[in-house]
């Protein structure tokens, strides 16, 4: 019953009309950036983060939840449209949806996508609803020792997120929690590396690093590559699955959701991890495995119900515990503190507004996907027909603008300009910029709670074996660095990457 | 020498260097102790972590055959960065109008196949849209271009 009072709370949040349409706004823009080839959702949501922070905080939270589902559902469309997947969670769903879309089947292969995304994102909602609170509940009882070994487990988790080395990646979240060290020291109020630059007494703003390195990094990348002939699919019709379609897709996408809203729970799980496996599931449970890869409805329902439902449970260690399992989990904490509003168990209990408002508004998000991708179908595959050439010029314009009015200041703009060459720069190092965003992020919580743990014992190290919760997320991060360097696992790790990267 | 230019080394180098300048730039943070950590304690620790990983990348570099740095477009790189400093140097004193015309015609002239009636058009189209959109339309404030 306090469930459903909860919900009714969360409801009556996001069904206020400006709430409503701001997250409407969020999955239109999401969606209008994500359809564009070669930026995916954490470079959408980098791209969109200042439009969103004059709003009051559950506006925010839920015109940015609408906007990464947005992007997501917009990287699936280019994915099927045009085979160029906008993120690596759509790479899967490019296999089968274009050949879909090249057999006449667009519109089916369109509509699955949004269904089974749907139905994923409606059960999964569920799970955030039921899991959150308890999850909460028992991270209340985490001490700053307990902390500190979650926030290690988490980043280390976050290596199998970067493509590649895991030493650069390691490498990578050094540099961005160096990066987090700027500015005045909370304990000390001493300044670390501002170079007598008063606007760096605040540090850097995470918008003006993520817009950097994602915005205008990959935009320096795309330029690089020839935009060649894409040939994509214009004729889009038969927008509505059949009782026959249904019937093919229902299953593996509830399967697709189980297992994507389990992998999804996992700090650097996350959706690519969820489609990857679901496609390799729903192959081998196939009757007719030879069609996969020639356009087997299965192999789009199945990874696309899985990605999102991993997409929505990835919410659930961000809410409760602070800790983002992805870069797009790590900006939505950063959205939270430009609110002035930390991370963690406590958020439930003194903002239950927001939490169950933006569960509400998930909800609602997916409803809108569907009402609002199918129909405007038509419009996403026009956009997709304007050259690149006219539309890389207005995203960097869109960036200056949006880095500018964070704080007025016309340096951000010029660092975002510095972060974008120097993360294109790391890129070509083979460096991924994901980890060092995550790094950034966690770095001055990693820094206190340090502090806090060694005050509180006397300078002790020992304290982090000494307690049960601190000691299982040792051991956890200790068997995950093995696993990652195991040589074996290193090798059908890049062999599932090499796919994605192409 | 030689020195395989392998990405391995020059990540290796970039990690080794931006260590060991934060340690030089912060060799006047306190450190005090594990119990009462001075402002430099966690600033040195990870500085030190970096060098040790670049370190790891140098050695391997020498070890293994990696992956070779791919080429670098340079002509992207240096104009849509210089376009966007434009920008930032321009609107304070500038306003946003000039400065937004400037970004875009950078940014265009950083890629492929310039034309230069198609830019002049784009950049301001782009910059009246932005201009109705943000100024008028969300209410932000951009620094107006002033003509005197």
């Amino acid at each position: 019953m306090e469930l459903f009072n909860d919900l009714l709370l969360g409801f009556s949040v996001a069904l206020t009309p400006a709430n409503l349409l701001y997250g409407f706004l969020g999955v239109l823009l999401g969606t209008v950036i994500g359809v564009l080839p070669g930026l995916g959702p954490v470079a959408t949501i980098s791209i969109l983060l200042p439009v969103t922070f004059a709003l009051p905080a559950p506006a925010a939270l839920i015109m940015l939840a609408g906007i990464y589902y947005g992007a997501q559902y917009g990287g699936s469309t280019t994915a099927i449209l045009v085979n160029l997947p906008g993120e690596s969670s759509s790479v899967v769903t490019a296999i089968d949806g274009y050949q879909m879309a090249r057999k006449g089947q667009a519109g089916l292969a369109l509509a699955t996508a949004a269904l089974c995304s749907f139905i994923a994102g409606t059960l999964a909602t569920l799970v955030i609803a039921v899991a959150a609170p308890a999850l909460a509940e028992v991270a209340l009882d985490f001490g700053p020792a307990d902390y500190f070994s979650l926030m290690l487990f988490g980043l280390v988790a976050a290596v199998i997120l970067a493509h590649g080395s895991v030493v650069k990646a390691i490498g990578m979240i050094l540099v961005g929690i160096l990066l987090g060290t700027i500015g005045i020291d909370a304990n000390t109020s001493l300044e670390r590396y501002t170079f007598g630059i008063p606007a760096f007494g605040d540090g850097i703003d995470f918008a003006v690093i993520a817009m950097g390195m994602f915005g205008i990094g990959e935009t320096i990348s795309n330029l690089g590559q020839s935009e060649g002939g894409r040939s994509f699919v214009k004729e889009v019709h038969g927008l509505w699955p059949r009782w026959a379609d249904i019937k093919r897709f229902i299953k593996p996408a509830l399967r697709g959701t189980f297992l994507g809203g389990c992998l999804g729970l996992l700090p650097g799980g996350g959706p690519v991890l969820a489609s990857f496996s679901t496609y390799a599931l729903e192959k081998k449970l196939s009757k007719t495995p030879g069609e996969f890869g020639k356009g087997a409805i299965e192999g789009v329902a199945g990874p696309e119900a899985a990605n999102n439902a991993a997409a929505q449970t990835a919410f659930i260690p961000m809410l409760t515990l602070g800790l983002p399992s992805s870069a797009v989990m790590a900006l939505m904490i950063g959205a939270l503190m430009m609110q002035g509003l930390s991370p963690g168990p406590q958020l439930m209990n003194q903002r239950p507004d927001l939490f169950w408002g933006l569960i509400a508004s998930m909800w609602l998000g997916n409803l809108m996907l569907v009402v609002l991708n199918l129909p405007l179908v038509g419009i996403w595959v026009k956009l997709l027909s304007v050259p690149y050439r006219m539309l890389y010029p207005a995203i960097m314009l869109f960036c200056c603008i949006g880095v500018y009015s964070i704080n007025n200041n016309a340096l951000d703009v010029m660092l975002a300009a510095i972060f974008g060459g120097f993360g294109y720069l790391m890129k070509r190092l083979h460096c991924e910029p994901a980890p060092l965003l995550l790094g950034f992020i966690l770095g001055p919580m990693i820094e206190e709670t340090l502090r806090r743990a060694l005050l509180i014992s006397h300078g002790d190290p020992m304290v982090f074996l000494q307690r049960p919760i601190s000691l299982s997320f040792l051991v956890l991060t200790v068997l995950l660095l093995v696993v990652l360097i195991a040589p074996m696992i290193r090798v059908t790790r890049q062999r599932a990457f090499e796919e994605s990267t192409d | 020498m030689d020195i395989k230019l392998s990405s391995d080394f020059l990540t290796g180098l970039f990690f080794c260097s931006l260590g060991a300048l934060a340690i030089i730039i912060g060799s006047d943070y306190p450190i005090g102790t594990a119990a009462r950590m001075g402002a430099g304690y966690f600033p040195l620790m990870v500085s030190s972590g970096l060098i040790l990983l670049g370190g790891i990348l140098i050695i391997r570099s020498f070890l293994t055959e990696t992956e070779e740095i791919g080429a670098i477009d340079v002509r992207p790189l240096l104009l849509l960065i210089g376009s966007i400093l434009l920008f930032g140097l321009l609107i304070e004193d500038w306003g946003f109008p000039v400065a937004g015309l400037a970004v875009v015609i950078g940014a265009r002239i950083a890629g492929r196949h310039y034309k230069p009636l198609e830019t002049a058009l784009l950049a301001v189209g782009l910059v009246g849209f932005c201009l109705v959109l943000f100024s008028y339309g969300l209410g932000l404030h951009l620094p107006a271009t002033r003509l005197w």
